[in-house]
């Protein structure tokens, strides 16, 4: 599948995804170049934005497994990872795989289950394989994790910490899909559109294209300008007067990774600086840890990165 | 009198009254102004040459509203005052900074041209030369770099060049805000009002970022095909930018036609002075006050308005030394003729005479007022009676010394309507026409000039263009913002107060909804300040640390000793506790008080 082919059939996802998930072009987008990129995603979001639908529509269109767990403070690690259960007739214990062997998993409020079991999460999602029982077992590929978090309510939550943040590649903001888009999804609603059944819903790509293109992304060209961008751009989040903990190196490898993934999805084969500034609050916004100070003054991570942006010239600038 | 030109007096009536000419003239549809409403006694008059006005008079002309009228804005003197004083120091400041930008210009074109010669003639070894465009606005001399560098075989510079070219061009015609920390992307998001600049521009940027980022060598042709789409945008900014100024001419000369609209009404003075002018003679608005008459001028004619008393005396020695006065619906200066003007009816005839020297004339008048001679026996003036109304002097000429004073009553007499009618254009004519010299005319127009550069614009009609230019000036500031204006010190830092800090460090706590985790630590830092103040130095256990506290505080020790163990349970398990026992950690404050005080 070459660059051009990837492109179409993304964009081909995009647009059978945003015919049921409505106003949300963007985000269907970055969850895709979340996806091609091999990180995982965190939703931001209150409740009624259509992560669920997002998620399921889009295994529906690539082929893949999806699963859904809904995190509650009474959950546990072997809920999430699978646990090995004594068969009595065999005398021996049988693993049962948890939800998080699947290809697409929904981590639905993941701040609501206590660290234990969103450390589960989070080490299965960094080293893409469980271990139980002294045995590791690798999670399928592709695997991508969408973990929501409302940013309203706070009362019984366990807010994910910085270092477990860092795991995720991007998090995004869903906002409301604007009047138009609500007009036309209460119109599909009137049609008889339900969220709940997405029969005849189009598979585009299958588990082996995903894969290639995942493939295809790390052959995707980056000048050393672009790297030096980067690079400039996570160095100033560490001297950001109002960061006290600036961007790791796993973020500088995170947005190559998300602008490659871009590049693809725009049917390029080359990565441009707008790739890189375009992901910059996606990658960075969760990854830095504001001072006191700015905290007080009401500042937030949004606006730390634009300001960092704002200080580092783009490659061949005109200005 | 003169005598005129009859042939050319007449086709010059025929061409001012000729269609198109004078809107009321043929306009049947033309609606009087409320002020013109005298003038329709002259529609009784057998010789018309405007067929339209007798059926405007027809119609009831009603007074004019403030909106009909559109006289403008009352201006209040002291906002004059502000506005000259602003109009010199705009006028200063545009003056140097026109200077400065001519000299930065001159510099940096100097240098650049060094630089750029400098790179021309030494290439450097190994490596092709740098883009020199950052910082360059100049859409012309960017192209005039791309063809340079692409003559030189330097094709990155020139795609560099000409896309520098195009985002500059784009810049200056608005479309977008060119920064240093701005993509391609950015600047194809600013041009997402106006798709078709957009597609252009997106298509440039397909090519030119192959060219920057594609890892690919750029060819002559890649540069002749971005250069090729850079000048089509270039020329559809251009032709954008010209319709925009022609609009704002448009809209600007639009105002102008009220201006003119005065000239050509009924009461205007534009026959008069085509007549004159078809005559021979050179017919000047007199703007500069009357204090000082030039030599070249022949007649003075003052057209209903008041001379100031500092200024009568100049004039009449003006006329004494040979000038020529024509007084028209004036009252200031008549007794210095020894006429004054009478309120009363004549009629609306008058005629020429009594002169048997010359062909009798019948004139269309208003006929409200006349003239009344009121020359005593021992007067040295002479007087010439030119037109009588119902048996009543209408125009006389007065003769002082070397020169004369002619008075006309009536100024509906010089009106176009009344040049329209009768034989009123030839006495006029006859009247004012003097070979080979000036006639200026006196009027409201005349004096000391404007009394604010607000009131200036306004008589010049160029209130709505300066309107235009203050509107464009403004959507420049909004969307260019002004530099001066811009906060700089975004971050800098302040020492703040010990209450700011802890404040800050626990809004971080309840937003981290870590409330529970910080007082868990306050419950553990109060036990070992027990253990700091009782037992210094030491390790002792909960039992001992409750001994010793037991004795100090003088309470019992099972007491203590059950505080301490819940202290210690609840805190060091606060990860899975069900919520902040706020009660023993208050038990715990009054203890380390009573042990020897919280520090």
């Amino acid at each position: 599948m070459n660059i051009e082919q990837a492109s179409q059939a993304l964009q081909r996802v995009a647009g059978e995804v945003g015919r049921v998930l409505i106003g949300q072009d963007e985000l269907v987008e970055q969850v895709l170049i979340g996806l091609l990129a091999r990180g995982h995603v965190l939703l931001e979001g209150v409740p009624g934005l259509g992560k669920t639908l997002l998620v399921k529509a889009l295994g529906q269109t690539l082929g893949l497994s999806f699963r859904r767990i809904q995190f509650t403070p009474d959950l546990m690690p072997s809920d999430v990872t699978g646990s090995s259960v004594y068969n009595a007739k065999l005398s021996e214990f049988n693993f049962i795989p948890g939800p998080i062997f699947a290809q697409l998993v929904l981590a639905d409020e993941v701040n609501r289950a206590p660290a234990k079991t969103q450390s589960s999460l989070l080490e299965a999602m960094q080293d893409r394989s469980v271990s139980s029982d002294g045995v590791t077992r690798s999670l399928p590929k592709p695997f991508l994790v969408i973990a929501t978090q409302n940013p309203v309510e706070s009362q019984g939550t366990y807010p994910l910490p910085e270092a477990q943040l860092d795991r995720f590649l991007l998090k995004l903001e869903i906002g409301y899909p604007g009047k138009a888009g609500e007009l036309l999804l209460l119109k599909n609603y009137v049609a008889g559109f339900d969220s709940n059944k997405l029969e005849g819903f189009g598979q585009v790509l299958n588990e082996a294209q995903v894969l290639a293109m995942q493939d295809a992304v790390t052959q995707v060209r980056v000048a050393d300008e672009i790297l030096e961008y980067i690079t400039n751009i996570v160095e100033k989040s560490r001297s950001h007067p109002a960061v006290a903990l600036g961007a790791s190196p796993r973020a500088s490898i995170g947005l190559l990774a998300v602008s490659r993934a871009q590049a693809l999805l725009r049917g390029r084969d080359f990565v441009v600086p707008d790739d890189v500034k375009s992901h910059a609050h996606g990658v960075l916004r969760h990854r830095l840890l504001l001072q006191p100070d700015a905290e007080l003054e009401g500042t937030s991570p949004d606006a730390c990165v634009d300001a960092i942006l704002r200080e580092v010239p783009v490659p061949k600038t005109v200005a | 009198m003169s005598d005129v030109d009859q042939a050319k007096l007449d086709q010059s009536l025929e061409h001012a009254f000729a269609q198109g000419q004078l809107p009321f003239c043929h306009d049947k549809q033309y609606r009087l102004k409320y002020s013109d409403r005298w003038l329709c006694s002259l529609s009784e008059s057998e010789l018309q040459r405007c067929p339209a006005f007798k059926q405007q008079c027809g119609v009831a002309i009603k007074p004019e509203t403030d909106s009909d009228k559109g006289t403008g804005v009352h201006v209040a003197s002291w906002v004059g005052g502000l506005a000259e004083g602003l109009f010199w120091i705009l006028i200063a400041g545009l003056v140097v900074a026109l200077v400065a930008a001519l000299l930065r210009i001159r510099i940096s074109r100097q240098s650049k041209d060094e630089v750029e010669d400098r790179n021309s003639l030494e290439p450097p070894l190994g490596e092709a030369p740098a883009a020199a465009v950052s910082g360059d606005k100049d859409v012309q001399r960017l192209l005039d770099k791309a063809r340079r560098a692409a003559e030189r075989g330097e094709l990155g510079v020139a795609i560099d060049a000409a896309h520098a070219a195009a985002v500059q061009g784009l810049s200056a015609t608005g479309h977008v805000e060119v920064d240093r920390d701005r993509t391609n992307g950015d600047y194809l998001r600013d041009l997402r009002k106006t798709p078709p600049l957009q597609q252009q521009f997106k298509a440039i940027v397909g090519h030119v970022e192959v060219a920057q980022f594609g890892g690919v060598t750029p060819t002559r042709g890649a540069f002749d095909q971005v250069l090729e789409q850079v000048m089509s945008l270039l020329r559809r900014l251009a032709v954008l930018s010209l319709w925009l100024v022609l609009v704002l001419g448009a809209l600007g000369c639009g105002s102008r036609k009220s201006a003119e609209g005065e000239e050509v009404s009924p009461s205007g003075l534009y026959t008069l002075r085509r007549l004159l002018t078809d005559q021979g003679a050179k017919v000047h608005m007199r703007v500069a006050p009357l204090s000082k008459l030039d030599a070249d001028v022949g007649v003075l004619l003052i057209y209903a308005t008041e001379v100031e008393e500092t200024e009568r005396k100049h004039v009449l020695d003006w006329v004494r030394d040979g000038g020529s006065l024509v007084l028209v619906g004036n009252s200031d200066l008549p007794e210095a003729g020894e006429v004054e003007v009478s309120a009363q009816n004549c009629g609306h005839v008058a005629e020429r005479g009594p002169n048997a020297g010359l062909a009798p004339l019948k004139l269309a008048v208003v006929g409200e007022r006349t003239l009344r001679v009121t020359s005593k026996p021992e007067s040295v003036v002479a007087q010439h009676v030119d037109a009588t109304c119902g048996g009543s002097p209408y125009i006389v000429t007065s003769f002082l010394d070397d020169g004369q004073i002619t008075f006309i009553p009536e100024r509906e007499l010089l009106s176009n309507v009344s040049l329209s009618v009768g034989d009123n254009a030839r006495l006029v004519a006859e009247l004012l026409f003097t070979p080979d010299s000036t006639i200026e005319l006196v009027g409201p127009w005349t004096g000391d000039g404007s009394q604010s550069p607000v009131q200036s614009l306004k008589s010049a009609g160029l209130l709505p263009v300066m309107a235009q230019l203050l509107g464009l000036a403004l959507l420049l500031a909004v969307r260019q913002g002004t530099s001066f204006g811009k906060r700089r010190d975004v971050h800098t830092l302040e020492r703040r107060a010990f209450a700011d800090h802890v404040r800050a460090v626990a809004s971080n706590y309840a937003r981290g909804n870590a409330g529970r985790l910080a007082a868990a630590n306050y419950g553990l830092l109060l036990v070992d300040q027990l253990r700091e103040r009782t037992c210094p130095g030491q390790r002792p256990t909960l039992l001992q640390l409750a001994a010793v506290v037991a004795r100090r505080v003088r309470r019992p020790e099972t007491e203590i000793v059950q505080l301490l163990v819940e202290a210690k349970t609840a805190f060091d398990d606060q990860i899975d506790g069900q919520g902040i026992n706020h009660k023993l950690i208050r038990e715990l404050e009054q203890l380390s008080l009573q042990a020897g005080g919280v520090s």
